[in-house]
């Protein structure tokens, strides 16, 4: 897709998960003209992201919140231990990043955060994962509300079936940890329960959450976009 | 630009948010029908399109006949060769009342609203089917009418019902149309200040100034500007919006989230 300039001149943190989507919007934010430092977040370490990208690009515009640590895992192999390292990586990484967004972004601000359908909609196997993904949605309209103030918009981009190398291994685990012989292509056979009958891609994830971090989203806050194919409710 | 060569349908474009994003696509490089049941407004806002040097026609329709619906389509097909966006926006009116609600006013709400959106949905899918793509967008409702009854304040019967009925529409119609490469949206305007909002109020006896102070609360940035809803039409057009189907967008600074309770992920 040709780039519009939507972010010229943004300085734009990306907080980079593992599953494609953070290096697509990299590289997306950046087609749009924009300033942008990616930094893997290690554990909840959320402050040291956002002194990096001070240093880069001394004030920040925009933060992406890219990171989704994926766990499909049946009910009766739900661990505590688990569920702590999802509610970090997930909900707590979340919590800092609206709370510094809030401190740290210049006015005009924007907080975009990428969720999945599986925050609001669920399998055995997408349970756990969802319900830490489900703190997103929460705390980022909260911030949203709580952002008005200071000139700082927070929305959710919630992905659905996405082509990436890292969410095609997902879905295959999700696969297994249903008690599946574990099938190679269980990715495509998923295809046609969405109704546009394909995948999306990383891109366009990072697509919508370009638009929304755009000037022209000026009005759009405390939305859960969902970038879905029809998945959810169609 | 954002919507270059886009060949687009707008009805309601003769005032508020559907003139707003008829500019807009416009100024985005859209080629743009500007329909309208009042043929005169049409006009003015195709004036103010062609003056920018957009490209622009007008049309009349009254979105709540069937056979108009399709006129307008086949006209729209004719001017531009095709249609690859339709934007429905026409309002009618409001009422709160339920208990003596007249069966007329209940009839007419649902033929501007509800049937309206069937018919467009309609008259578009064969166009864009056979163009083997095509986006359908629908002006549906943030705070006086999502999902109809999840409503509050809910309470507009007839109008939040016919809301209800819209967004019921784009999901149905985005599950059956996807194969055929089109995507179905709303877009949820949060309160905005055009000329049917602020003459609705007054219909139903609450001025604008009390509305705003009262409901200042539940609208965190304060009402919305046609063209800022505008932009929201922009995104679900375009191919920022190529994997959004069946979703409708709250355009609304935040008052769709801080109604508490609702939609929370
Ligand atoms: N303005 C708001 O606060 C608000 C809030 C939520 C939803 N909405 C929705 O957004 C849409 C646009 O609202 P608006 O405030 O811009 O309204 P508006 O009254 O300013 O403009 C509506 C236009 O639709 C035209 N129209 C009316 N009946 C028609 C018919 N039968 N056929 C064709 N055209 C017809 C009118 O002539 C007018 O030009 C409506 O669907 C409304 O319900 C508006």
């Amino acid at each position: 897709m040709s780039s519009n300039s939507l972010l010229r001149d943004k300085q734009v943190l990306v907080l980079d998960g593992d599953d494609g989507i953070g290096a697509a919007v990299t590289a997306q934010f950046k087609a749009e003209g924009a300033s942008v430092v990616s930094v893997q977040v290690s554990g909840t370490d959320v402050v040291a992201a956002f002194d990096q990208a001070t240093s880069q690009l001394g004030d920040i515009d925009v933060v992406v919140n890219a990171i989704s640590t994926w766990e499909p895992l049946a009910p009766e192999s739900w661990t505590s231990d688990r569920w702590h390292e999802l509610n970090q990586r997930n909900g707590e990484v979340a919590m800092l990043v609206g709370q510094l967004a809030l401190k740290r972004l210049r006015s005009p601000g924007v907080v975009c955060s990428v969720s999945s359908v599986w925050a609001m909609a669920t399998s055995p196997e997408m349970g756990l994962f969802g319900a830490s993904k489900a703190a997103l949605g929460p705390i980022t309209k909260a911030v949203a509300l709580s952002g008005v103030s200071a000139g700082i918009r927070a929305n959710t981009v919630v992905m659905g079936l996405i082509d990436t190398p890292a969410l095609r291994a997902v879905v295959e685990q999700a696969g297994q940890a249903a008690g599946g012989a574990g099938s190679d292509n269980l990715f495509d056979q998923t295809i046609p329960r969405v109704p546009m009958r394909r995948a999306g891609t990383a891109e366009e994830v990072a697509n919508a959450a370009a638009f929304l971090c755009s000037g022209h989203a000026r009005m759009i806050n405390g939305a859960s976009v969902v970038v879905d194919g029809g998945f959810l409710y169609a | 630009m954002i919507l270059d060569g886009k060949r687009t349908l707008v009805i309601g474009a003769g005032s508020g948010i559907g003139q707003a994003t008829a500019i807009l696509f416009a100024q985005q490089g859209a080629q743009v029908v500007c329909a309208d049941l009042n043929e005169a407004r049409a006009l003015a806002t195709v004036e103010q399109i062609n003056a920018a040097d957009g490209t622009a026609w007008s049309g009349v329709v009254d979105i709540s006949v069937k056979a108009e619906v399709d006129a307008i389509m086949a006209r729209a097909v004719e001017l531009m060769g095709g249609v690859d966006v339709l934007v429905t926006t026409p309002f009618g009116n409001i009422s709160m009342e339920l208990e003596n609600l007249p069966e007329a006013q209940w009839d007419f709400e649902h033929g501007v609203l509800a049937k309206g959106t069937l018919f467009g949905i309609q008259a578009a899918v064969p166009v864009m089917r056979a163009q083997h793509g095509g986006v359908i967008l629908v002006a549906t409702a943030s705070i006086f009418g999502d999902y109809g009854a999840f409503t509050h304040p809910a309470v507009f019967p007839a109008y939040g019902a016919a809301k209800g009925a819209q967004e019921m529409l784009i999901r149905v119609s985005a599950g059956q149309f996807a194969q055929d490469g089109i995507r179905v949206c709303g877009v949820q305007p949060g309160f905005t200040l055009t000329e049917g909002s602020i003459a609705g109020l007054e219909d139903v006896g609450i001025p604008l100034d009390g509305f705003l102070a009262q409901g200042a609360a539940g609208m965190p940035m304060g009402p919305g500007q046609p063209e800022d809803v505008a932009e929201g039409f922009l995104f679900l057009a375009s191919d920022y919006g190529s994997y959004i189907n069946g979703y409708c967008l709250p355009v609304d600074g935040g008052s769709y989230a801080a109604r508490f309770g609702r939609l929370l992920a």
